[in-house]
């Protein structure tokens, strides 16, 4: 058995062992976000509204590129597209009823983590573009255009988030 | 329709919407919602902020005869 060969063995254990640790992390962490009954309903709508906009979306596109052959991306990034959408309804939707976050929630960093996701994705989207990786196939976007996708539905959250937190701290009730 | 009732008890107690909602264990905009009428919070909820408050559920959440 060669050393590439126990390396290979090796990793497999090693990376699903991390994967399992991140997620336990992850789920310890989600458990203690705690909604109250108010956010939980208003979750619940806005889970209903993201889940009919990716519908809608699957729905246009598949007409759109069946019916009308009107296709603007392959189908890998297609679907990605319509997730983006859903999620950015399901964001903005829980900012604006205040379920966005947890009552034990600090929000402060999630504004920091935001800026270096949109950050990170607008480098990468930069970097392919200066290597000259195509972002588009025979007229249809690729996955190598993702990140910009992802950029353009991070933007609105990230605005609607910091509008929000202005229009509170303005609203604050007066003692 | 507005709970001003509510609202009175806790200024009594001199309670900011805050301290309520961390007293019952809600984030600061439901009670700013039950206050304004935007929710109806559950029994659970009613018999916690009653509780809280110490009054009954007739004084602050009933409706008022017209």
């Amino acid at each position: 058995m060669s050393l590439d060969h126990l390396l290979i063995i090796l990793f497999f254990p090693v990376t699903i062992a991390f994967g399992i640790g991140i997620f336990l992390l992850l789920r310890r962490r989600a458990r203690n976000r705690e909604f109250d009954e108010r956010q939980r309903l208003a979750r619940g709508k806005a889970y209903q509204a993201a889940f009919w906009t990716f519908v809608i979306y699957s729905l246009f596109s598949a007409f759109m590129n069946d019916v009308a052959e009107i296709q603007w991306a392959d189908s890998t990034t297609g679907t990605f597209m319509g997730l983006y959408l859903a999620i950015a309804v399901f964001a903005i939707i829980c900012i604006i009823t205040d379920s966005f976050f947890s009552f034990r929630d600090r929000p402060g960093p999630y504004f920091t983590l935001f800026l270096i996701v949109i950050a990170a994705n607008l480098m990468i989207f930069l970097l392919n573009l200066a290597d000259g990786t195509p972002m588009a196939a025979n007229g249809l976007f690729n996955t190598h255009s993702l990140n910009l996708f992802a950029v353009i539905a991070l933007i609105p959250i990230y605005v609607t988030l910091v509008a929000k937190y202005l229009y509170d701290k303005k609203h604050a009730e007066t003692e | 329709m507005k709970n001003l009732r509510l609202k009175a008890a806790r200024a009594v107690l001199d309670m900011s919407q805050q301290d309520l909602a961390d007293a019952v264990g809600v984030s600061r905009q439901t009670i700013n919602a039950i206050e304004k009428g935007d929710y109806n919070p559950t029994i659970k909820l009613c018999i916690a902020i009653c509780r809280i408050l110490g009054k009954t559920l007739d004084e602050l959440f009933w409706e008022e005869e017209a």
